[in-house]
C-alpha cells in the first residue's frame, strides 16, 4: 500500500519485500547510511563486521572513462567527488555514463543530449553515453571521446583533474588496482536510558487516513532525532517548554539506543549487505518490541538518481533530475521483528527529481 | 406622331409570322420627328441641319464606372507595374536551382579541388590586412593588433575561407570544418575534408575563422595574374591550419547578410552574444 504526499512517499508491508529486496539496486548512488536499533550486542557485531571500501583515483575523464571501457564484465559504479553541480557526470552500474552538463558546454561538446525539463532552474542538459565499446559505432566512440577530451581541456586551466570516488563488483580489494583504497569506518555512538517508542507498523482498522499519517510522522521523528543524538529523547530531559516541547509517541519505554553510521561513498552491495543483516537479526528476533531503522542518504550531486527498473535494461533511461547539493534524496525504513515483520518505508525526494512523474 | 390618337406602345405588331420591321435609311425617324416637334421656328429644317445634325448631345450625365470597375482598373495597373519590375530582379531560390548556377558538378566534389581557392583567399588575406612577410618577423612578435583587423574582417569576402563550427545550439553540427565554397544570407556552403558538401546555418552558430599569421604572397608577386597561376600551380599544398595562424570567433547570429550587402553595413555593438 502506498500514498503519496507531494514530495514524501510512504510505503507499508511486510517481509518479504520485493521493494526492500530491489531497494539498493534501485538507489545505486548513497553518501550515508544510519542505523538507530535498541541495544542489541549481536546486531552490532554483525553490522560492524561489515566493510565497505571505495577506490579514490585523480584523473581527467577520458582517463577514467577509457579504464571503466577497459574492464569488462566488472561493473563500475563512480561519482566525482565535488560540490560542483553546473557541469558533473556519473557512471552507474548498468555502465552508462550520464553527463549533466550546463547549456553552454553542452553547445561545445557537440553530443546529442536531452534537456532537463525542471521549471526554475538552470538550464541544463543530459548526455549519456554507454561504457562498453562494443554497443556504439566507431565514427560515434571518436566523437565521444574527441568530447571527453575537449572537456578534460577546458577544465586544465581552471578546476583541473577529477578526483573520482568509484567501486567495483567482483574484485578483491586491493589486488591489482594501483588507486587509494579507502575502508569506511563506521561511527558507533550509544545512548543509555532514551525514550524508546513501541512501533505499530500497521495501520488500525478504524484509523483514518490523516491519524495514520500523523502516528507514522511521529514515528519518522523519533528516528531522525534518535540519528542526531538529539537531547530531548532522553528520559531526564527536564527543557524548558519555552525552548521545545517534544514528546515521544506513546506507548514508549526507557531503554539504550545504538546508532551506527557510515558517511562516506557507499556501494549498493554494502547497503544491502546492511539490509540483509538487520532483516535476518529480526527474523530471529524474540522481543516483540525489537526494531531497526535505517535511514539512506543519496548522493545529491549525482545524474542519476534511482533506476527504477532494477532489470538494468540500458534502453530505458532513468528518470532525470537536477543534480543540486542541497536536493532531498532520502529513504527511511522502519521494520519490525519476527519472519514476517511489518515494515514503513519513507521516501522523500527533491521537486527537480521525475521519479514520480 | 399625333398627340389626338392614344397609340398603345406595348401592343404587340401585327405581323405575320416570320416578317420583320424594315427600317429604311431614306427617311430617317429621327429627324423627321424632331423637324416635326420644331413647330414655333419657321425653318425647322435649317435649324436641325445647323444644331443638331452631327452634333453630341448629352441627354443626362454620362455613366461613371463604378467602385468595382475602378478597383479591377487599379489592381491590372498593379498587376502590369509588378511584372515589370519582377523583370528586373534578382534570381530566386527554383530558378537558380533550376538553372545549376550555384550546383557542383558530380566529380567537383572534391576538398583538393578547392584547395587553390583557399590559397588564393589567403593571398587576398595578407594583402587586406597587411600581414608581415615568414621570414623578418618571429612568431612570438608577428601578432598584429586584433582591433584593426576586425572592421577589415567583417567586411571581407570568405569564399575560400576555412571555417570550423566551435559552438551550436544543434550538437550535430559542432565540428564541422571545411572551405566555404558560397556564402549566402543565412548559411555558409562548405566542402569537408571527407569530400562531403554541408550547408551549414548561420543562425545559432558561432564559427572560428582562420587567417594566417603570415602573408602567404611571395614577395615577387606583385601582380594578380602571378598570384593566380602560383596557386593553381600548387606551389602551397596545406591549408590556413598548417601555419602559423590567428583564429578569430565568428557570432553567425549577428552574421545573417549576404557578402555583397556587408560590404557597405554597419555593425553595431549588440546586448548579447549568447545563442
Amino acid at each position: 500500500m502506498a500514498r503519496a504526499h507531494s514530495r514524501v512517499m510512504l510505503t507499508n508491508g511486510t517481509l518479504p519485500s520485493t521493494q526492500l529486496n530491489q531497494f539498493s539496486a534501485v538507489h545505486p548512488f548513497t553518501q550515508q547510511l544510519d542505523i538507530v536499533f535498541p541495544a542489541s550486542d549481536e546486531l552490532e557485531r554483525a553490522l560492524t563486521s561489515l566493510k565497505p571500501a571505495y577506490y579514490k583515483k585523480c584523473c581527467t575523464l577520458s582517463d577514467f572513462f577509457e579504464f571503466a571501457s577497459n574492464s569488462p564484465g566488472r561493473n563500475i559504479t563512480a561519482l566525482p567527488s565535488t560540490s560542483e553541480c553546473a557541469d558533473t557526470w556519473c557512471i552507474d552500474p548498468r555502465g552508462v555514463l550520464t553527463l549533466c552538463v550546463s547549456k553552454s558546454l553542452y553547445e561545445q561538446l557537440g553530443l546529442i543530449g536531452k534537456k532537463l525539463p525542471f521549471k526554475g532552474c538552470p538550464e541544463q542538459y543530459v548526455i549519456r553515453i554507454p561504457v562498453r565499446q562494443e554497443t556504439e559505432s566507431v565514427a560515434v566512440r571518436v566523437k565521444q571521446k574527441a568530447a571527453l577530451k575537449f572537456w578534460d581541456e577546458l577544465r586544465e586551466e581552471g578546476l583541473g583533474k577529477w578526483k573520482v570516488l568509484y567501486c567495483q563488483t567482483d574484485v578483491q580489494l586491493g589486488t591489482s588496482e594501483s588507486d587509494e583504497v579507502v575502508i569506511v569506518q563506521p561511527q558507533i555512538c550509544p545512548s543509555a536510558d532514551i525514550l524508546i517508542p513501541v512501533p505499530a507498523l500497521t495501520p488500525i482498522p478504524e484509523e483514518s487516513t490523516e491519524d495514520w499519517d500523523e502516528r507514522i510522522g511521529d514515528l519518522f521523528e523519533w528516528v531522525g532525532m534518535a540519528c542526531l543524538g538529539a537531547q530531548r529523547l532522553k528520559a531526564n530531559d527536564r527543557v524548558n517548554p519555552y525552548v521545545a516541547v517534544y514528546e515521544v509517541p506513546a506507548p514508549s519505554y526507557i531503554g539504550d539506543v545504538t546508532r551506527i553510521t557510515w558517511a562516506a561513498f557507499l556501494h549498493q552491495s554494502f547497503v544491502k549487505d546492511a539490509l540483509d543483516t538487520v532483516t535476518s537479526y529480526l527474523a530471529s528476533a524474540t522481543d516483540k518490541q525489537a526494531f531497526v531503522a535505517i535511514t539512506r542518504q543519496g548522493c545529491c550531486t549525482s545524474p542519476v538518481g534511482a533506476i527504477p527498473d532494477a532489470s538494468f535494461d540500458t534502453a530505458r533511461d532513468p528518470p532525470l533530475r537536477v543534480p543540486e547539493i542541497n536536493t532531498e534524496d532520502t529513504g527511511c525504513f522502519i521494520l519490525g521483528p519476527g519472519q514476517n515483520g511489518n515494515f514503513v518505508l519513507a521516501q522523500s525526494i527533491g521537486q527537480w527529481d521525475a521519479r514520480w512523474g | 406622331m399625333s398627340t389626338t390618337t392614344q397609340v398603345d406602345p406595348y401592343k404587340p405588331l401585327a405581323l405575320r409570322t416570320n416578317q420583320r420591321v424594315k427600317l429604311s435609311t431614306d427617311a430617317p425617324f429621327t429627324p423627321r420627328y424632331i423637324q416635326a416637334s420644331l413647330t414655333q421656328s419657321g425653318d425647322p429644317q435649317g435649324i436641325y441641319t445647323s444644331r443638331v445634325k452631327n452634333r453630341h448631345i448629352v441627354l443626362e450625365t454620362p455613366a461613371r464606372a463604378s467602385n468595382v470597375q475602378k478597383e479591377h482598373g487599379a489592381k491590372k495597373g498593379r498587376r502590369k507595374s509588378e511584372k515589370e519590375k519582377r523583370k528586373i530582379v534578382a534570381l530566386g531560390r527554383r530558378p537558380t536551382g533550376a538553372k545549376g548556377l550555384w550546383k557542383l558538378e558530380d566529380g567537383a566534389q572534391k576538398f583538393d579541388l578547392f584547395l587553390p581557392l583557399h590559397q588564393l583567399w589567403m593571398g587576398y588575406m595578407s594583402e587586406l590586412l597587411g600581414l608581415p612577410l615568414p621570414s623578418s618577423v618571429p612568431v612570438a612578435e608577428a601578432m598584429p593588433n586584433a582591433s584593426s583587423m576586425h572592421p577589415k574582417l567583417v567586411k571581407a569576402d570568405f569564399h575560400g575561407s576555412l571555417l570550423t563550427v566551435r559552438q551550436s545550439k544543434n550538437p550535430c553540427l559542432v565540428g564541422l570544418s571545411g572551405i566555404v565554397i558560397h556564402e549566402t544570407e543565412n548559411a555558409f556552403k562548405v566542402i569537408t575534408r571527407k569530400d562531403q558538401l554541408k550547408l551549414i546555418p548561420k543562425q545559432n552558430s558561432i564559427f572560428t575563422l582562420t587567417v594566417p599569421l603570415y602573408s602567404t604572397l611571395l614577395q615577387t608577386q606583385f601582380e594578380p595574374a602571378e598570384a593566380v597561376s602560383s596557386a593553381l600551380s600548387g606551389q602551397y599544398s596545406g591549408t590556413v591550419l598548417d601555419a602559423p595562424h590567428i583564429a578569430f570567433d565568428l557570432y553567425g547570429n549577428q552574421f545573417c547578410f549576404r557578402s555583397a550587402d556587408r560590404a557597405g553595413r554597419k555593425f553595431k555593438a549588440k546586448e548579447t552574444i549568447e545563442l
